[in-house]
């Protein structure tokens, strides 16, 4: 069953025709925080950072996307994964800053990170727009309606980020990970280098918040500074407790969970923002596990 | 040649002289135990031969290599191995992950390789399992694999710490306490373990030990350590009968320790 995300890619092209709009919007918009939740659970989950900042490398991809089309001229398929390595390039700048930070100090270094990116884009002016934002294009093929188009897109990438996160956390490398995590002075016994295994969590983790924001500023068409701040950090933190720290299928599940609530909830952030909180709550004090580690608990 | 040779080693925790000038030689092929009172700078002693304290002055030589040059990742990559006092299992993980990290230096597949699961990484990983099936079996805890390692007992948990040390096939194996807690059953299989690491698969044994019994009955030979210092040397009867180590475990002399 290695290959079970493109079985799942296949059924998204296949009833992808039935589908209206708003319904490919939405399918479109959980598969962007899958694949932006993979990124962010590989680090908190399996290499146990706990990193408040992973919003900057949504906001790094999607302003990348934008500027490298509109400004640098570039194509879409081109852009796409030059947004993904801008990102990385900053996740490996700050995974080395961070190396010696932990647990509190770790989350506000992190957090400051963020910040910091949401406000460096918001004074860019001139690139950027601002506050007021930039319009992104998106791909254009005749006979394809824009919205499927989008969707097909959006989920192929999405499939081979799924399939490609689930292979390396397979191997010895999300084995490293996990060993870090829960004991660094064994792992380093074993052989791990810590310095190295830390830095490449944060490396692949910035590629796919990176890759992420691309796909969520193509699907957006029109993105803010502001919309890459704490708020989108809490957002995908509580799409991984709920879901399930340390694992694919809750990742899938909490991000599927939380954006259509969030759609339901979409006529007020607030009450987004107190629904979130509640749910992080609830689900640390409750079930840590997430619901994906009840339900693995229940069938064993 | 000796397999581990550590020539004057001195290690200071701010005022405090945890290790003072202490020097020990490990041959290949021997079961060598350091003992010693508690306190006495054991796990201290380990750890400065594992890099995970820098010594102040000294020189570690193992198996050719100075140990000084190298970083305590690359400890394990030259065929050196531990397990901890403290077990430091990765609890949440299955028992067999936890001997599959213990292969990670045998792994030479890169991301690349590991991202798209090229046939070469499938095939060093299926390799890995096998491996770490073995070193289950080995120490008999096969039954458990899918276990996750922190619902282990404490005498299972020893058990598993040996198998993800020795899955890598080291040259040697240092073991902290590893009989420590266990009943004397799981003493008795613990000794036969040990004895089957050297005389089957060729591994040296530095063991640190409290348990008296278990170390005579096992060990080629003795270094007794107290404050810091090697005070005697040998086979288990030449230490047992040295005055200064009686003194040191039992007290007595001008100094009068209980």
């Amino acid at each position: 069953m290695r290959w079970w995300p493109f079985l799942a890619l296949g059924v998204a092209w296949a009833v992808s025709p039935l589908l209206d709009n708003y319904q490919l919007y939405v399918l479109s918009l959980v598969a962007v925080y899958i694949v932006f939740g993979l990124g962010y659970n590989l680090l908190m989950g399996y290499a146990g950072q706990f990193d408040f900042g992973q919003a900057a490398f949504l906001g790094i991809g999607a302003f990348s996307m934008a500027l490298l089309q509109t400004k640098a001229g570039l194509p879409f398929a081109l852009a796409l994964p030059l947004a993904g390595l801008i990102a990385v390039a900053f996740g490996l700048l700050i995974g080395g800053i961070v190396l010696r930070l932990e647990g509190f100090y770790l989350a506000l270094v992190t957090l400051a990170f963020n910040q910091t990116v949401v406000l460096a884009l918001n004074l860019w002016k001139p690139m950027t727009g601002g506050f007021q934002g930039t319009s992104v294009p998106h791909p254009v093929i005749q006979g394809l309606r824009d919205p499927q188009l989008i969707f097909l897109v959006i989920a192929t990438v999405a499939a081979l980020l799924v399939w490609t996160a689930r292979n390396v956390l397979a191997s010895r490398f999300g084995k490293a990970f996990l060993a870090i995590r829960e004991s660094a002075v064994a792992a380093q016994a074993m052989g791990v280098h810590l310095t190295r295994y830390r830095i490449l969590a944060y490396g692949l983790s910035a590629f796919y918040g990176g890759i992420a924001g691309a796909l969520l500023a193509t699907l957006l068409g029109y993105i803010t500074p502001d919309g890459f701040g704490l708020f989108e950090t809490i957002k995908v933190l509580t799409m991984i407790v709920v879901g399930g720290m340390g694992s694919i299928g809750g990742t899938i599940l909490g991000a599927t969970v939380l954006t259509l609530s969030g759609e339901l909830l979409r006529f007020s952030q607030v009450f987004q923002e107190i629904g979130n909180g509640a749910l992080l709550l609830v689900f640390m004090l409750l079930m840590p596990n997430g619901i994906w580690g009840a339900l693995v608990r229940r069938w064993r | 040649m000796s397999m581990l040779a550590a020539g004057k080693v001195s290690k200071s925790f701010g005022g405090l002289r945890a290790i003072d000038g202490a020097s020990l030689t490990v041959e290949a092929g021997e079961i060598h135990a350091l003992i010693g009172p508690n306190g006495a700078g054991k796990t201290t002693f380990l750890n400065l031969m594992t890099r995970i304290y820098q010594p102040d002055s000294g020189t570690i030589h193992f198996d050719g290599h100075d140990l000084l040059a190298v970083e305590p990742h690359d400890v394990a990559r030259l065929g050196l191995s531990r397990i901890f006092q403290h077990v430091e299992l990765f609890g949440a993980l299955s028992a067999n992950d936890n001997v599959v990290i213990g292969g990670h230096v045998l792994g030479k597949a890169g991301l690349l390789a590991a991202l798209v699961q090229a046939r070469s990484a499938r095939r060093e990983e299926q390799a890995l399992m096998q491996r770490a099936r073995e070193a289950l079996d080995f120490v008999g805890l096969s039954a458990l694999a899918e276990r996750s390692a922190a619902t282990l007992t404490g005498g299972q948990a020893r058990l598993l710490g040996l198998a993800r040390a020795l899955v890598s096939a080291p040259k040697m194996i240092l073991l902290d306490e590893l009989v420590a807690g266990l009943n004397s059953q799981e003493r008795y299989e613990a000794t036969l373990l040990v004895r089957r690491l050297r005389d089957e698969r060729g591994i040296t044994i530095l063991l640190i030990e409290h348990d008296m019994q278990f170390v005579m009955s096992l060990a080629d030979r003795v270094s007794v350590l107290d404050f810091g210092r090697i005070i005697a040397q040998g086979t288990p009867d030449q230490v047992r009968g040295d005055p200064a180590v009686i003194e040191a475990y039992l007290g007595g002399g001008k100094y009068g320790r209980a």
